[in-house]
């Protein structure tokens, strides 16, 4: 690991939102290390700030937003932007510079591909558009490079659909189209938010296959931004857990499936059945706090049956488990009582110790 | 789970066509296409598919938000709802036959007048049996319906008294101080306050809509609650709530009930048997350990790999695999048919594809 290029940094990021109740503490510090080439999934229930990092690190936060610490370190190896600097901070570069960056280095896809399709062009133009614009290429040029996008990205009859609108492609066909046009620059990092929710089980584990061959393909970096616990386990190396504008737990994917620390991720994993699950589920009891008036402690302990007394009174830090794994839970202090973790977590971790020793 | 053998809905070759524009321009849907099966008193009966294949249709045939084009829909015997088109052909049919005949008092066309007259009698007893009044009615209060969104599903401008009692109201209760009290009960039921009746929609989170969705469909006390993919609009841990009410109701009222969805591991989890849908046949029933154990025909192999798990060491050796539908090569000689392969496993196959199946179920045995 210590190898791998670090190609994004988030260092203790906060960013608030200016709202009518009042400001809005959506990023509550958060930390994430993005190195080159690697698939890293960002997991969290709704209204954790999952978006929200992921419009920071692109440039796109409403206007309404406010940086109250924290940087996002890009290492621009091309030093397309400065020519000093190791690396640039994505939050104090001037909107001219991210011009240079978007499309060309960091790009994405959103979740659903109709609303992220302009309606009344054709999907040939709209490709071939990010081409001319900032390649530089001429039309002719860019209608070449673009129907060897559309055939990389799995469009069949590319010169007829060239001249296609949104409307005439099917669901997941439409965010062929979105991959095509995001990767039109040769883009290094690849932002997916909620890719394949808006599709069915079939065509989704087909856009997910087309993700991880070009992302094989091109070395590209993607950050996958997801609700599905299944579709992390299918993508992701390594894996970010969410919780009210902070990553709670971070580790390598066998380390957050079969060995997770906080509770919060205890209760994300038993509360989906798998093929296996015959008991009750489990059910996360109460609703997200409210990140207007953002609690003490631990922003979980109030839905927390493990929780503590110091869970209200006080944060916990990260906690590094291992070299990789980290938690942010009181529960891994020293002074901390061994508690016992959700049978469907003991279960999990017991079925993949057997297939460790079947290995 | 209690589970019996008594039938308790049954479904006859249901087809659920849908015709659009005229003349050059008219064009038929074929939403649902020929199905049959029957869900058992006190079981949850599964039914999965990709989007499109008809599965919502299914549903909304049986409860008759729909009237079916052809086939029957039967609760305990008897018949909700049966479509006529295809006694209405041959009608037509017959009626020309009848024209060609000279002799207007020969045998013939006594026989086509018989016919004709035997066809308008069924064709009448089932739209008798279609019409909304009488016993259809009364059987029609025993189905009820959950839906997938539980914002667009509930009126805004109802209090939620309101909205759970209206079915009450329609079905002539007109005491509100026992429809007062039908409610309370039913909200602590599902899980929610008495003091709830008298807000909106609005007020509340998605997983308690979706609970009031569902005290609306039980307070008729319902025997068969069809929910149509009741969770999918909502967040994971709301939707492990969802589930956990929907086992413990019915369990506590020993419902029946119709699950309509396409997440693989949830309906795994929460059924009893599982029918897999495509385009508009069913290809595969069996029960939920059965099917996942040993799926026979090729769409359920398929659909069973291209769902992710939650789980690493799964996700690394799954091999996912399409399904093509031109591999059966059907033709006028090789017809599939529905047929029960091994007891309680029915599967869509031809002549050729059952042989073929038998002899997977031996070798699965042996392993």
């Amino acid at each position: 690991m210590a190898e791998r290029k670090k190609i994004l940094e988030i260092n203790d990021l906060r960013i608030s939102f200016r709202t009518q109740q009042g400001e809005l503490h959506a990023l509550r510090g958060v930390n994430i290390d993005l190195y080159k080439d690697e698939i890293q999934a960002i997991v969290y229930q709704s209204g954790s700030g999952q978006s929200v990092t992921s419009r920071a690190i692109i440039g796109i936060l409403a206007k309404n937003s406010i940086h109250d610490g924290g940087t996002i370190n890009y290492y621009d190896e091309e030093a397309l932007v400065s020519k000093d600097a190791q690396y640039i901070d994505l939050m104090q570069i001037e909107e001219e510079d991210f011009h240079k960056l978007r499309g060309t280095k960091i790009s994405m896809i959103f979740q659903d591909p109709m609303s992220s399709l302009n309606p009344i062009m054709k999907v040939g133009t709209q490709i071939s558009e990010a081409l001319f614009l900032k390649m530089g290429m001429t039309r002719a040029e860019a209608k070449e490079r673009t129907l060897e996008l559309m055939k990389e990205v799995g469009i069949p009859e590319a010169e007829k659909r060239y001249y296609q609108y949104p409307f005439q492609f099917s669901g997941g066909m439409r965010q062929r189209i979105v991959i095509a046009i995001a990767l039109a620059n040769d883009a290094e990092i690849l932002i997916c938010d909620e890719p394949t929710t808006a599709l069915d089980v079939t065509i989704q584990a087909q856009i997910l296959e087309l993700i991880n061959r070009i992302k094989k393909e091109r070395n590209l970096t993607i950050i996958f931004i997801t609700h599905d616990l299944g579709v992390v386990a299918n993508m992701a190396e390594r894996v970010a857990v969410m919780y009210a504008g902070q990553i709670i737990e971070y580790g390598n994917v066998d380390e957050i499936y079969y060995d997770p620390r906080h509770p919060y991720t205890w209760a994300l994993l038993s509360a989906m059945p798998d093929l296996e699950t015959d008991e009750k589920l489990f059910a996360i009891p109460g609703t997200p706090p409210d990140l207007h008036f953002p609690p003490a402690g631990d922003a979980f302990a109030p839905r927390n049956h493990y929780a503590m007394e110091i869970d209200f009174e006080e944060e916990p830090p990260m906690f590094q488990i291992s070299e990789t794994h980290f938690a942010k839970t009181w529960l891994e202090h020293e002074f901390a009582p061994q508690v016992e973790k959700p049978s469907a977590v003991v279960r999990r971790m017991e079925r993949h110790i057997k297939v460790m020793e079947a290995k | 789970m209690a589970r019996s053998e008594k039938v308790l809905l049954d479904v006859r070759n249901l087809k659920q066509h849908f015709k659009s524009g005229r003349g050059k321009n008219k064009m038929v849907v074929k939403a649902v296409d020929g199905i049959s099966f029957q869900i058992h008193e006190g079981e949850v009966f599964g039914l999965v598919g990709e989007s499109g294949c008809g599965k919502t249709t299914t549903g909304r045939s049986i409860i008759r938000l729909y009237d079916p084009t052809d086939g029957d829909v039967l609760f305990r015997g008897q018949r909700i709802g049966g479509g006529t088109e295809a006694f209405e052909l041959d009608l037509k049919e017959l009626k020309k036959s009848l024209k060609t005949v000279q002799d207007k008092d020969s045998d013939e066309a006594n026989q086509y007048k018989e016919k004709i007259s035997e066809l308008r009698v069924l064709i009448g007893e089932i739209k008798k049996d279609n019409a909304y009044k009488g016993e259809t009615v009364e059987t029609l209060k025993k189905i009820q319906m959950i839906f997938q969104d539980p914002i667009s599903s509930l009126n805004p401008r109802m209090t939620v008294r309101e909205i759970i009692a209206e079915g009450l109201i329609i079905g002539g209760e007109k005491d509100n101080k026992v429809i007062d009290e039908k409610v309370f009960d039913i909200l602590k039921i599902v899980g929610l306050q008495p003091e709830h009746a008298h807000r909106y929609p609005h007020e509340f989170s998605g997983g308690q809509r979706q609970r009031i969705g569902v005290a609306r469909a039980l307070i008729v006390e319902p025997e068969l609650l069809i929910a149509d993919e009741p969770i999918s609009a909502l967040d994971v841990s709301i939707q492990a709530q969802v589930i956990n009410l929907l086992r413990d109701l019915q369990a506590k009222l020993n419902l029946t009930i119709l699950f309509i969805a396409h997440d693989l591991s949830v309906v795994k989890y929460f059924s009893d048997r599982i029918a897999v849908m495509y385009f508009g046949h069913i290809v595969e029933v069996a029960e939920s350990d059965l099917l996942f154990k040993n799926p026979l025909h090729p769409y359920t192999r398929s659909l069973l790999s291209a769902i992710p798990l939650p789980d690493p060491d799964y996700e690394r050796t799954r091999i996912r695999f399409d399904y093509d539908p031109r591999t059966h090569q059907y033709g006028p000689d090789n017809m599939p048919e529905f047929i029960e392969i091994e007891k309680g496993h029915f599967v869509l196959a031809s002549p050729k594809e059952i042989a073929e199946y038998e002899e997977m179920i031996k070798e699965n045995k042996k392993a």
